[in-house]
């Protein structure tokens, strides 16, 4: 007896010092605000939460993003490339000066460009399956052609009539050669798939050298107005993702849709399951969820812009689940980088299997709406309940 | 002529021994339909001592009580897939009062069908192969083990029908029926208690398990079980601990690349 709790006593801390050793994962540090980051296609791989065909279905919004990407660099005139740096596809297009409307307390106001000469866009593609990639946080250091740094500002994410992206407007000093140096950060939100979600966690560096004629660019009519104009193409991706959202449907436990004013909002059941995520800065996958009924069902929230069904980032969504009549719980449900559907969603534990209903509710999106005719939407909040929903407990 | 006869002496005897030493298990574990994540490495330590026992087995040629006796195992694990992992053991024995020695190696392979609630019941497929120390058993051994699952709200039911057989050497080649089961409450994740039911349908030894599952963290795992005989072909009562080691060893993004 006492070799039995000796043999555990003594290998307990070997094995737990060499387990600790190995438990979190950092991502790669660059150490230079310079050079183009080298090209690393992510993983796009079948697991436990992405078929083939669900892959696949990313892939489709991916290449409708793609259509929209070469129709923006083909628009004659604009200077404009595009290229792969770390896990990403970027897309840069340099444009007259742009004008945009700030949301504040549910009215938008226009926002004129003053005392700028050209306005630089950035789209940022999954270097994998070309969807956009969501919300990132993005630096610009604008160089001229001695290697000196003019200015530094960021590139705030923004609702565009086409396909979403980053722009800001910028004031340079002539004609001449520069270069549009971007870090792109690596970003902080949740990743589903133990597999597919490694991925996003380096900085990324991009080096863009354009000779500039500052006649050129003010000759040319605003790019959100030539992209208002470019109805069906931006619907393509939205249909793509209403397509994925219906093979969800089929997968999830439950889940539909409805239309509110400017938004469609989506909502899917599933079992609890895992996601990546930072926690004390190392990146990891969360294989706790799937170890205990600590979490027993996953809620699934999709806001859309019901006119193109493009999916909205960077939303405070709230879910609250009743049981009956009674509030079984109320979360904020984070965003959930996921291989082949977006969306904000949380692992949640309710009392059992059953029907409950769920309240969805978020404000308008906070970012800039561009596009003078298209932008001006998105003011209401939302509030509703969907009745009747399936829940299913588990983990995945 | 002398020679022959203490063969025909001793042979009855060693194939008591035989069947004594499979009499009872050494290591008891439910195996479970998950599998661990592609390129993460188990290092599991497999601990078991019979408190009480009326049982003998046989140990290196010698007919020895089960009372008092300390069983040890190391594991390691890989996960090759997300379906499949492998495994290969070594594992050790002290009768009480004794050194421990090493007494056989083991390999391992578990296979998972599909994803959990892909169907009614989950399956799993588990084969493994026993390599003895040629002084401890002449005889390896093979055993095929299906994992059948099922979650109920916070209750994980686990059934593994059992089949092992002695390929080569000294011991009955008859095949070996045998059939665990658990079922386990998963609300918490810190602490997770359960039962654990084996029984070897070849020898009539049946034991029943409480266990507790203790987690510490995410990576550890301490399986403790208290085991108590149903029957006199068993093990009056046997403590197991199985300490387990989760790394995460090959990131996903650089294995499948």
């Amino acid at each position: 007896m006492i070799s039995f709790i000796k043999s555990i006593v003594f290998l307990g801390p070997v094995c737990l010092m060499v387990s600790l050793s190995a438990h979190g994962q950092q991502g790669d540090m660059h150490d230079a605000y310079n050079g183009n980051s080298k090209f690393k296609r992510p993983l796009s791989v079948p697991s436990n939460e992405a078929t083939k065909k669900q892959l696949a279905l990313a892939k489709a919004e991916g290449d409708a993003v793609d259509r929209c990407v070469n129709w923006l660099i083909k628009n004659p005139g604009e200077y404009a490339g595009t290229q792969n740096a770390g896990e990403y596809k970027v897309t840069w297009i340099l444009s007259r000066p742009e004008g945009w409307y700030v949301y504040n307390d549910h009215r938008v106001s226009w926002i004129s460009p003053a005392h700028v000469n050209a306005h630089l866009w950035l789209f940022v593609q999954d270097g994998a399956d070309h969807r956009i990639v969501p919300p990132l946080d993005i630096s610009l250091a604008v160089l001229n052609s001695r290697g000196e740094t003019l200015f530094e500002t960021k590139l705030p994410y923004a609702w565009m009539p086409l396909i979403n992206g980053y722009g800001n407007n910028i004031e340079l000093p002539g004609n001449g050669d520069y270069t549009f140096s971007v870090k792109i950060n690596p970003p902080s939100y949740h990743r589903h798939d133990p597999y597919n979600g490694d991925r996003f966690t380096d900085e990324t560096y991009l080096q863009v050298p354009v000779a500039v004629n500052l006649d050129r660019i003010s000759s040319k009519q605003p790019l959100s107005e030539a992209m208002e104009k470019q109805k069906d193409l931006a619907r393509l991706a939205g249909h793509a993702y209403a397509h994925t959202l219906k093979n969800m449907y089929k997968q999830a436990n439950d889940g539909r849709d409805t239309v509110i004013g400017d938004y469609k909002i989506a909502f899917a059941v599933e079992y609890a399951e895992g996601f990546w995520d930072y926690e004390h800065g190392v990146f990891r996958y969360k294989v706790e969820n799937d170890m205990s009924g600590r979490t027993n069902a996953h809620v699934e929230i999709a806001p859309l812009d019901a006119k193109t069904g493009r999916f909205l980032d960077n939303l405070n969504v709230t879910a609250t689940l009743f049981k009956k009549d009674k509030k079984i719980g109320s979360m904020h449900e984070h965003f959930m980088w996921h291989p082949w559907l977006y969306h904000y969603g949380d692992n949640w534990r309710v009392p059992s299997a059953g029907n409950y209903n769920l309240q969805v509710q978020f404000e308008p999106p906070a970012y800039r709406r561009y596009g003078r005719t298209d932008g001006r939407q998105f003011l209401l909040q939302v509030d509703f309940i969907f009745n009747n929903i399936k829940i299913k407990t588990g983990q995945k | 002529m002398m020679i022959k006869r203490y063969v025909f002496l001793l042979l009855p005897g060693i194939m008591l021994m035989a069947a004594a030493a499979k009499a009872q298990e050494s290591f008891y574990r439910v195996y479970q339909f998950e599998t661990p994540l592609q390129g993460h490495l188990g290092f599991n330590v497999w601990d078991t001592y019979v408190g009480n026992s009326n049982l003998s087995y046989g140990h290196f040629g010698k007919d020895v009580s089960r009372q008092g006796m300390l069983a040890q195992a190391f594991e390691a694990e890989f996960a090759v897939t997300d379906h499949f992992s492998l495994s290969a053991y070594t594992n050790f024995e002290a009768p009480d009062g004794s050194v421990m020695h090493y007494s056989e190696a083991r390999v391992e392979g578990l296979y998972r069908f599909g994803e959990r609630f892909d169907h009614f019941v989950n399956f799993a497929l588990y084969g493994e192969y026993y390599i003895p120390d040629q002084h401890y058993s002449t005889s390896n051994e093979a055993e095929l083990r299906l994992i059948m699952d099922k979650d109920i709200e916070d209750f994980r039911l686990v059934l593994n029908p059992t089949l092992s057989k002695y390929v080569n050497g000294d011991e009955s080649k008859q095949l070996q029926p045998g059939i665990s089961a658990g079922a386990y409450y998963r609300r918490l994740f810190f602490l997770q208690p359960g039962v654990e039911y084996y029984s070897n349908f070849y020898d009539h030894s049946a034991m029943l398990f409480p266990t507790v599952d203790l987690r510490f963290g995410p990576y550890i795992t301490w399986n403790l079980g208290a085991g108590f005989g149903l029957n006199s072909n068993s093990d009056k009562f046997t403590i197991k601990s199985i300490l387990q080691f989760d790394i995460p060893v090959i990131r996903p993004s650089r294995l499948l690349r």
